[in-house]
């Protein structure tokens, strides 16, 4: 098969890539023999696939891969995803559980020790507060378990 | 290496570190090059490398043909670059190699490298993994239809027409392709 003309890039590509058929690809073979132009473009083409074969190299990441595997096989067992919604509905039921009770206790204190009743009230107020936070911020950790655990680690 | 790669698997699968290590050792430069091409960047790289040795480990027991371990660790390292490629779309810097190119400073080499990124850059997804899965080992056109999710007969159409592209990205630039340091 001869042809006078030079092939095309992309033909020069599918030769490279060794998709051409037989006839095809003896003629591109022949006529880069003498053709400095077609020659030239196989350089680049050769450039460019150089560049496409390079392997990069993430350092040594065994180790690190293996304690993170470690670490969460320790974890295993613990319950790590809470969804956002129980997280909501846990955190308004323990705080309402909180002031319920404390309201409860409250009326019933009122009624036993009247002279203490201001100060038991202030006291009362703040130790449910503080322990409504206390809740909130426990069921915060369980819920956010595992991204806090994950910037720990 | 076949024997060596089933017997690898099988003892991971049963815990041991060492096969595990030797795992990431053999897969590690792979999976940083596809996720590297994919991503551009080098800390998103890193993560979603150890990220997909993570994950493999952790479903190590769901691998019932330790021959296409290879197969289906570049399927998880595609996932998470596709995944942070959909979030952050921003990934991208092309600013970093536009520097490159401009600067006098750089070696040809390392002009050259800039240039031909920057043009794999411009292509597609999928186009920068073709290339990378073919130039990169000696996937079979088969392997290469498993990871990118194509027809076997698809592939080399997909594959010619990637290289075309990417040589069209690069027309402007022959000069720079040819020169030696």
């Amino acid at each position: 098969m001869t042809k006078n003309y030079c092939p095309q890039i992309e033909e020069l590509i599918l030769y490279r890539l060794n998709l051409l058929n037989s006839e095809e690809h003896r003629w591109i073979e022949e006529h880069l023999k003498t053709c400095q132009k077609c020659q030239r473009e196989i350089k680049i083409e050769d450039e460019i696939e150089k560049e496409l074969a390079i392997r990069l190299d993430p350092g040594a990441i065994e180790t690190k891969v293996l304690r993170t595997l470690r670490f969460y096989k320790n974890c295993k067992g613990i319950r790590r995803d809470v969804s956002l919604l129980s997280l909501i509905f846990n955190s308004i039921f323990i705080v309402a559980l909180s002031f319920c009770t404390g309201i409860v206790i409250e009326i019933l204190w009122n009624e036993i020790l009247p002279p203490f009743k201001s100060i038991l009230s202030n006291t009362w107020l703040i130790s449910t507060s503080s322990i409504s936070i206390l809740f909130y911020l426990l069921c915060l950790f369980f819920g956010l378990r595992r991204i806090i655990l994950k910037v720990v680690e | 290496m076949k024997t060596d790669i089933v017997d690898l698997v099988k003892r991971s699968q049963s815990g041991d570190e060492e096969a595990m290590s030797e795992i990431i050792t053999l897969h590690k430069q792979l999976i940083f090059t596809i996720a590297y091409r994919l991503l551009k960047d080098y800390d998103a790289s890193l993560d979603v490398c150890q990220e997909t040795f993570i994950k493999l480990f952790q479903n190590i027991n769901r691998v019932k043909d330790p021959l296409k371990l290879k197969s289906w660790i570049c399927s998880i390292a595609r996932n998470l670059c596709y995944d942070l490629l959909r979030k952050e779309k921003h990934l991208n810097k092309d600013s970093e190699i536009t520097e490159i190119e401009q600067s006098e400073d750089f070696t040809k080499s390392v002009r050259k490298r800039a240039i031909i990124q920057n043009a794999l850059e411009r292509l597609n997804p999928r186009d920068r993994l073709l290339l990378t899965l073919f130039y990169y080992e000696n996937f079979d056109i088969k392997e290469i239809a498993d990871i990118v999710k194509i027809k076997p007969e698809n592939v080399k159409v997909a594959l010619s027409r990637a290289r075309i592209r990417l040589r069209e990205e690069l027309k402007d630039y022959d000069e720079e392709l040819l020169s030696t340091d």
